[in-house]
């Protein structure tokens, strides 16, 4: 990732070549999610930059990173760095993305500020000739390179496309990495399905809905307002689904026969009719192209009445079941639903689908799951919808990091009972993904199922979070302004904070245990377990700490975190004192210091829980134990004089007596041999 | 897999007869050949023959232990009869001499003073060698404290 290279620790210089002034911000070129400040090309070969610094709790897009890097796309914002800045006076660190600068306005003002995705920002409108040429041929090039680099763009909207230059003659489409495909965009410019989901939860989008959305921009510029601006939400989607959305959005405008065509297919809602970027180019050149054909509403239908109200559209019909899911449970396990989409609609695969999740016997599914999965069945390609969520599948990642940024404990319970419920391996058998192999989809929701459902540090909804969103920096409020990125990066902000002196045994908080257990990708509790239980000894649980970092540490190539490793060395006593053997010990102690001296975390790690230095201290303490035991049983057997020790002088003075005897025996046959023998 | 023949016990009452005729020989011997020395021996090992009546101890040790004190008294007056004269005068002479009678029965004290100074040596070379042996092993158990600490106790 280009971002590796781009920590540096000078304050504000990027990439040590790209300074960052955090004093001149460029309000005019802010992203909903980013704030726009100018940059000064340090080797001076680029005079006009901006550096974009993200939302800290907005998922960036930094996968699309190397490709964007790798060519410049012609129409397409330059980018030259992507990585982590430090600016002042901005609370840490930010992530940063370095463009070449627009020298032009916005071709229409902000629209994203609105909550309810609407826009009532207006423009003047632009004559359909300028919009095609200076807006729709050259965007819609830049969609057709960014494609054939792998990359969709998911935010063309009026108010993301610049004037290139100061005379306003050539466009820029504007940057599509510091926010999650569509979490920004106005709903009249996303897909029906995708602007069926919550904003944060639409997924990544697809080349089809880049070109929906280049319609719908092209047609805004020509009206000179959102088209879709005299509807509230829930009006909006309701209009284009019954009429499909080029008549909803476009039906009462006042467009010419020359742009209709070129509205008329690229609004199509069916992604197979809808035109391509060739096809535009093709077009704009004068060649003849079969427009898409238009959808008009299903008059012909008989209607399924519900709530009091008539659906003829099955889309529509699963809005209104998802909106009151106690009320449509009633009407599909009564099977009136099932019986309208067999005798009424013809459909009888639906109909059977549907009557099967009502009858699972005695494994039958709750109101809020048959609701969720009935509308799989009716509305395949929308996005999964339970309680008050509505994602894509794909939009689970980052509707969970807008969730908890927006500490909306609600919606994150919401999602992770959802994920809890398998909706989404649900979605892949009934939705429409069901047509496409998911196996290695199915491998990855498995391990985010097993992870969340997990109990203890590291595992949770928080590991959901960074499961689902792999390059989402580290969370964590004690390291907050740290924007970690990886491990080590993680690392050098404890460090950071043991520098400060605010470490602490709570540091390694949810975030920061689910965010390194997701990068070490921990399947099992047991090396946190410790560290979360607060039952334990504060000396244990740092020593827990210590494992866990030193495995991290270790992870990434053993960087030398000296303040880390001196606060945890000086604490760690206690462990010191579990070896028995104290001349280990002190042993021990002196190679501790060295090695915190060094900032060495694996390696202090490593010394301590050294199994077969605990094993052979185990075994010398037995040993220990035992001789100390032998020793005072024959202390207290020497000190008692008991029969034994009777016995002992006994037979020992016999054993001199008779030796004395035997001495006098031989001196007197000595003797009297001497006496008698000569 | 083959037997060993085991060889029969010879019967007690025959073997304790063959010990009697042995003792009477050897006797029959001494009377008729060394008169003198006998009548010595025979009265000079009456304390080892008393102790060995009263013994208590364990393989007769005190008997044992007064036994050779006993004949290191009579060894010097036995070697005296050997003059050539095995007559009963001279027997008689070598007995009413009082020295003699000192000499051996001071042999069979010696014994018994061997016998009660040797366990007060013994007791003190255990004890002396008990509390050497204790004070190792507290200084064993000072440094096994020293260096697994108390909790060597406590296990």
């Amino acid at each position: 990732m280009a971002r590796a290279s781009g920590t540096t620790p000078a304050d504000g210089i990027c990439g040590g070549r790209y300074a960052v002034l955090g004093d001149q911000p460029l309000a005019n070129l802010d992203m909903p999610s980013a704030q726009a400040f100018a940059v000064h090309d340090l080797e001076g070969a680029e005079p006009d930059l901006m550096a974009l610094l993200c939302d800290p709790w907005v998922p960036v897009r930094l996968d699309m990173v190397p490709q964007l890097l790798s060519q410049a796309i012609p129409n397409v914002v330059n980018l030259l760095f992507a990585g982590r800045v430090h600016v002042a006076g901005r609370g840490g660190w930010a992530m940063a993305f370095i463009y070449r600068r627009p020298l032009g306005p916005r071709l229409a003002p902000p629209t994203f500020r609105k909550s309810d995705g609407r826009s009532d920002a207006t423009r003047a409108p632009m004559d359909e000739a300028e919009a095609i040429e200076k807006v729709l041929v050259p965007i819609a090039q830049a969609l057709d390179d960014l494609h054939g680099l792998g990359i969709t763009h998911g935010a063309v909207r009026p108010d993301n496309i610049f004037y290139a230059n100061p005379e306003c003659t050539k466009v820029v489409l504007g940057d599509c990495l510091t926010a999650p495909q569509g979490h920004y965009q106005p709903l009249s410019v996303e897909t029906i399905e995708r602007g069926l989901a919550d904003p944060a939860g639409r997924g990544p989008a697809s080349e089809g809905d880049d070109f929906y959305a280049l319609g719908v921009t092209l047609a805004a510029l020509i009206m000179g307002q959102d088209p879709g601006a005299q509807f509230d939400r829930a009006a909006l989607l309701e209009a284009r689904i019954i009429s499909g959305s080029h008549r909803a959005l476009l039906g009462k405008a006042n467009l010419s026969m020359g742009v209709s065509p070129v509205l008329q297919s690229l609004l199509s809602d069916d992604v197979e009719s809808r035109w391509n970027g060739r096809a535009v180019i093709s077009w704009s050149k004068g060649t003849t192209q079969r427009p898409a054909r238009a959808k008009g509403p299903r008059s012909d239908r008989p209607p399924f009445e519900f709530m009091g109200t008539a659906y003829r559209e099955l889309r529509a019909l699963a809005v209104a079941l998802s909106a009151t899911p106690a009320h449509a449970a009633e009407q599909i396990r009564r099977r009136r639903l099932g019986d309208w989409l067999r005798k009424k609609i013809i459909d009888p695969n639906r109909a059977e689908a549907i009557e099967a999740l009502s009858s699972s016997g005695e494994e039958a599914l709750n109101d809020e799951e048959l609701v969720a999965q009935t509308v799989m069945v009716l509305d395949p390609a929308g996005p999964i919808r339970y309680r008050s969520l509505a994602l894509m599948p794909d939009g689970l990642g980052p509707a969970l990091a807008d969730a908890m940024a927006a500490e909306d404990s609600d919606r994150v319970n919401d999602i992770a009972d959802l994920i809890r419920l398998k909706l989404p391996l649900v979605y892949m058998e009934l939705g429409a993904w069901r047509d496409v192999d998911h196996y290695q989809d199915r491998i990855e929701f498995d391990a985010v199922h097993a992870n969340l459902t997990k109990d203890g540090l590291g595992f949770g909804v928080e590991r959901a979070l960074y499961d689902l969103n792999p390059l989402l920096p580290c969370r964590s409020a004690t390291i907050g302004g740290a924007y970690a990125f990886d491990l080590r990066e993680v690392l050098g902000a404890l460090d950071g904070l043991a520098e400060r002196g605010e470490l602490n045994d709570d540091s390694i908080d949810k975030h920061i245990a689910a965010f390194i257990a997701n990068r070490l990708k921990l399947k099992s509790s047991d090396e946190l377990s410790e560290l979360s239980d607060a039952s334990m000894p504060p000396e244990r649980r740092r020593y827990a700490f210590l494992r866990f970092i030193g495995e991290v540490h270790q992870r990434c190539n053993r960087p030398p975190m000296p303040n880390l490793a001196k606060w945890l060395g000086s604490r760690l006593e206690l462990v010191i004192e579990d070896f028995n053997y104290r001349p280990l010990r002190h042993d021990l102690t002196g190679r501790l210091k060295r090695l915190a001296a060094s900032g060495d975390l694996s390696r202090m790690a490593t010394l301590l829980s050294n199994p077969t230095l605990r094993q052979r201290d185990e075994a010398g303490f037995k040993v220990a134990v035992k001789q100390y035991a032998a020793n005072a049983r024959r202390i207290e057997a020497l000190s008692s004089h008991g029969a034994v020790h009777d016995t002992r002088i006994a037979g020992l003075g016999y054993s001199i007596a008779s030796f004395g005897a035997y001495a006098i025996l031989a001196a007197t046959a000595f003797a009297v041999t001497v006496m008698f023998g000569a | 897999m083959s037997y060993r023949k085991i060889p029969p016990t010879p019967k007690r009452g025959m073997r304790a007869l063959a010990i009697i005729v042995t003792i009477g020989l050897v006797t029959a011997g001494l009377v008729v050949f060394a008169l003198p020395a006998f009548l010595a021996s025979l009265v000079g090992l009456l304390p080892t023959m008393a102790t060995l009546v009263a013994d208590r101890t364990p393989g007769y040790r005190a008997s044992r232990c007064v036994g050779v004190t006993n004949i290191a008294g009579v060894l010097p007056i036995v070697a005296m009869s050997f003059n050539g004269d095995t007559s009963m005068d001279a027997a008689i002479t070598l007995l009413v001499d009082p020295t003699n009678w000192l000499v051996m029965y001071v042999g069979a004290g010696m014994g018994w003073v061997l016998l009660w100074i040797g366990p007060v040596i013994a007791e003190v070379f255990v004890t002396q060698k008990a509390a050497s042996e204790a004070r190792g092993l507290r200084e064993n158990q000072r440094k096994l404290i020293a260096e697994w600490g108390r909790k060597v106790l406590d296990a």
